[in-house]
């Protein structure tokens, strides 16, 4: 999963797209995952196990789960990964993208 | 084979005869279309049961998958001898129950038979909640008129409820289904034939996710209402409720307000204008 995160956030940079992780490992974990995978991205820190607020406020019982979100913050995929996550972010992407041209 | 036993098989034979004689003659003529129903329904369920037995004795791997492939019972046939018992008495309670049966168990061919005659004649009968939800889920070009016609007809609140609460479904798998469609024509069906690719295309210009997610929200709402005297029904509801409302493709993203890891504050919102990946994830 790592590595696809990475790869993926790395085809699109400079484009108008970005991850946003919610973690629920501990601080130090945490800390060292960013480091280590050199993710560059926001991530919520969600106090330290699988059950902190944001993940009870959005009813998350699986992990990982994914939502794409598109540039008006309306919910347009979900539970997608791989390559389906790529093709949906970048179908987002040039909908902003067709959109600046008009 | 001596002489006693000879003369104890003839009375039994006649025994068995006389038997069949009475069963062939008598009970069919006496069955209400109630027993018909139940006679077929219980058929049915054996030959399930049967099925699901000679599934577990094959063994794992081919003869299984031979078993299931071949054995499973014929549902059309039960649905063309229920089908035919609705159409015998048409205006018994057996009716009802026969074309919901068949609506629920058999192929799309008969399910729409059965449901062509339950809602044209039979919005006012409480059974017909029962159809509902499975209708919702198959998503057809007539499942939101069915429910809609049902929804102004049934003088039954219950009905109401589950009509309204198929409806929520229907809008929200349709919403969601959309979006599958988008992948798929985009991903691993590039390749369809173009009179296939027209149809999809049609089907993605002409729905809507925010406005099915927002139908979807109204209709669960109503449901919750409606459902009053049954708890548990008003719970399914209102879980439905909080699901679409948040979660449903075609619906804002609730805001998350919080911190990174050194306590720097995010909110979700700050990153509009982008196409975002919301993973929670965790380095396990």
């Amino acid at each position: 999963m790592y590595p696809s995160q990475r790869s993926l956030a790395r085809k699109l940079q400079g484009r108008p797209v970005t991850f946003v992780g919610v973690n629920s490992d501990g601080k130090e974990r945490l800390r060292s995952t960013l480091k280590r995978e050199q993710f560059d991205w926001p991530n919520f820190w969600d106090g330290g196990d699988t059950s902190g607020p944001i993940a009870q406020a959005w009813d998350i019982t699986g992990w990982p789960t994914i939502y794409v979100l598109d540039h008006k913050g309306i919910i347009r995929f979900k539970e997608i990964r791989g390559d389906t996550l790529e093709l949906a972010v970048r179908l987002l992407v040039e909908e902003i993208e067709a959109g600046k041209k008009k | 084979m001596n002489m006693r036993q000879s003369n104890h098989d003839r009375r039994t034979a006649a025994l068995l005869f006389s038997l069949a004689v009475f069963a062939a003659s008598a009970l069919p003529a006496e069955r209400t279309p109630a027993q018909q129903y139940e006679a077929i329904v219980g058929e049915y369920e054996l030959a399930q049961a049967a099925f699901a037995t000679a599934v577990r004795a094959a063994k794992v791997g081919p003869d299984r998958d031979k078993v299931r492939a071949t054995k499973r019972p014929d549902v059309a046939a039960f649905g063309t001898r229920l089908l035919k018992l609705a159409d015998a008495h048409p205006k018994d309670a057996a009716a009802v129950d026969a074309l919901v049966w068949t609506a629920n168990h058999s192929d799309d061919e008969q399910a729409h038979k059965a449901l062509d005659r339950l809602f044209a004649d039979h919005t006012n009968d409480a059974k017909i909640a029962a159809v509902c939800e499975p209708l919702a889920v198959r998503i057809t070009d007539t499942t939101d008129q069915r429910l809609r016609k049902l929804l102004a007809e049934t003088p039954h609140r219950a009905v109401k409820a589950q009509a309204a609460f198929a409806l929520g479904l229907y809008c929200k798998n349709k919403a969601e289904v959309r979006a599958d469609l988008i992948l798929n024509l985009n991903g691993a069906e590039k390749d369809l034939a173009p009179v296939d690719r027209k149809h999809y295309e049609d089907v993605i210009k002409s729905t809507d996710s925010v406005k099915l997610a927002n139908e979807a929200v109204k209709w669960f709402r109503a449901a919750a209402t409606d459902a009053s005297g049954d708890a548990a029904f008003a719970k399914r509801a209102q879980a439905q409720v909080h699901e679409v409302e948040h979660f449903c493709i075609g619906r804002e993203a609730m805001e998350i307000t919080g911190e990174d890891v050194d306590g720097r504050k995010i909110k979700l919102s700050d990153f509009r204008g982008k196409v975002v990946v919301l993973d929670f994830w965790g380095d396990w």
